[in-house]
């Protein structure tokens, strides 16, 4: 087996450690899945295609849904872990520049939030909240929720306290 | 006395503040002391290991590097998320050290910081922290019908270090029966309240949450009891907004774990921050009067 297709089957099982043949299509991946249904592949078509040598969840929104809550991992009867398969997946999808449209939305939100923190050490969800919107281009996008936020006390200016966070040492690897 | 190294994380000295106070209120009553991590850094949460999976265990080993720094004192977190992420990277050093090789390295450790992780919720579970709590109960929470929301990352993965059965958990249901409260029986305890998609894409959190909020009180729920400050703003914050779509008029207060625990104790609402939620929360009607309990 060689060819494209092959070996993104065998860079998954190579770098996730889950080796789609394993998968044998029960579903109850599938049948727990908060995103099921609100993309273009079930979590257990994700497996079967990779099995086939598709190459299609490269190009599906679906990897892009996945928020990362495990229930897939602690109900495969074959112990495979479908989010950290998800994750490789959007990760080579963004190397070879197929992730479809309408990941967009969830690739700015994870390179912000990751920019930020590797920047201050921690997180202020309002700054996020606005950079957010100046990269989708809705700049007032809930921008009534920050008075309210402040009322609670809940966000101050200026944003939060920075701390010396290991930004350096993510950035001596040259990753994105 | 026990003592921890504690871990805030990013939402607990933000959005949800009031989740910080009241675990600080309740630590004090039930004598627990609490040594945040000097300079801790956010836990990369979901989108770390979304995008850079290296990047999320060197955030990981990190602030367990900086908890050790301090002492060895286990790591206690109210997050849900925080939690994960730190228990992860703790979890590796035992199954695969060697996946920490390339952090480890780029962090310059000459070993791994081999703290204990625990989750709030496990602490409150305790058999001399239950025994504290039960001689501590000052405002018992007679009455109010409690629905218990574990969410995702609160029971997941299983391991040593699981918080409880990852099907049918009952910490949470065992910690609002201490405290003298009902936990109503419903089924969507652990079904996902749309997470981190709450800004890339609204519309599945309002889908998602929608369901939980709507089911809680059709089973009779007064309240809904978190430990999770992702869960909570997607359940509060969002709330007003949510119930309107579904043209429901109901408001269900949501409090965090240690926030329950505090009422019972009879430490002031105020001091646990329950003014700062965006759903109302009718102290006084909910529950009935006790004795105060100043911290």
């Amino acid at each position: 087996m060689s060819g494209p297709t092959a070996a993104l089957r065998a860079s998954v099982a190579g770098v996730t450690g889950q080796n789609p043949f394993r998968c044998y299509q029960c579903g109850n991946c599938s049948a727990g899945c908060p995103m099921a249904g609100h993309g273009d592949l079930l979590p257990h078509q994700v497996f079967r295609l990779l099995q086939l040598d598709s190459e299609e969840p490269l190009r599906a929104i679906q990897p892009w849904l996945c928020v990362g809550c495990q229930t897939c991992a602690v109900r495969c009867p074959q112990e495979l872990d479908l989010s950290l398969v998800m994750d490789y997946l959007r990760a080579e999808a963004l190397r070879r520049g197929t992730a479809p449209p309408g990941a967009k939305r969830m690739l700015h939100f994870n390179k912000i939030f990751l920019e930020r923190i590797l920047a201050n050490g921690r997180l202020n969800e309002v700054e996020l909240g606005i950079m957010l919107n100046l990269v989708n281009g809705r700049p007032l996008e809930n921008a009534m929720v920050v008075p309210s936020l402040m009322t609670r006390g809940k966000f101050k200016l200026p944003f939060g306290k920075k701390v010396r966070g290991p930004g350096a040492a993510v950035a001596k690897g040259g990753k994105p | 006395m026990v003592r921890f190294s504690y871990f805030p994380g990013c939402s607990l000295h933000s959005t949800a503040r009031e989740f910080d106070e009241s675990i600080r209120a309740i630590s004090k009553v039930l004598d627990i002391e609490l040594r945040e991590i000097d300079d801790w850094c956010c836990c990369g949460a979901t989108p770390a290991h979304a995008l850079d999976p290296e990047a999320a265990t060197i955030l990981g080993l990190w602030n367990l590097s900086h908890a050790a720094r301090g002492g060895d004192e286990p790591v206690l977190t109210g997050c849900a998320s925080c939690f994960s992420r730190l228990r992860a990277v703790r979890e590796e050093m035992d199954a695969a050290p060697s996946h920490l090789d390339g952090a480890r390295a780029r962090l310059g450790l000459a070993e791994d910081p081999r703290v204990d992780v625990i989750h709030l919720a496990q602490l409150l579970a305790r058999p001399d922290i239950v025994e504290k709590i039960k001689e501590s109960l000052r405002r018992p929470l007679t009455g109010l019908k409690v629905a218990c929301y574990y969410g995702c990352l609160l029971t997941r993965p299983r391991g040593e270090r699981a918080v409880d059965d990852t099907e049918d958990p009952r910490i949470l249901e065992n910690l609002v029966q201490m405290v003298g409260a009902e936990a109503v029986d419903w089924p969507l305890r652990l079904d996902c309240c749309g997470a981190s998609m709450a800004m890339p894409r609204p519309d599945l959190v309002h889908e998602l949450s929608g369901k939980i909020l709507m089911k809680a009180h059709e089973r009779g729920a007064q309240a809904m009891v978190v430990a999770c400050p992702l869960c909570h703003s997607n359940l509060d914050f969002q709330q007003a907004a949510i119930l309107r779509e579904r043209g429901a008029d109901f408001k269900l207060p949501v409090l965090y774990l240690s926030q329950l625990v505090g009422l019972a104790l009879g430490i002031p609402a105020a001091e646990l921050g329950i003014q700062r939620h965006f759903v109302p929360v009718p102290v006084d009607q909910l529950i009935p009067a006790g004795e105060e309990n100043r911290v």
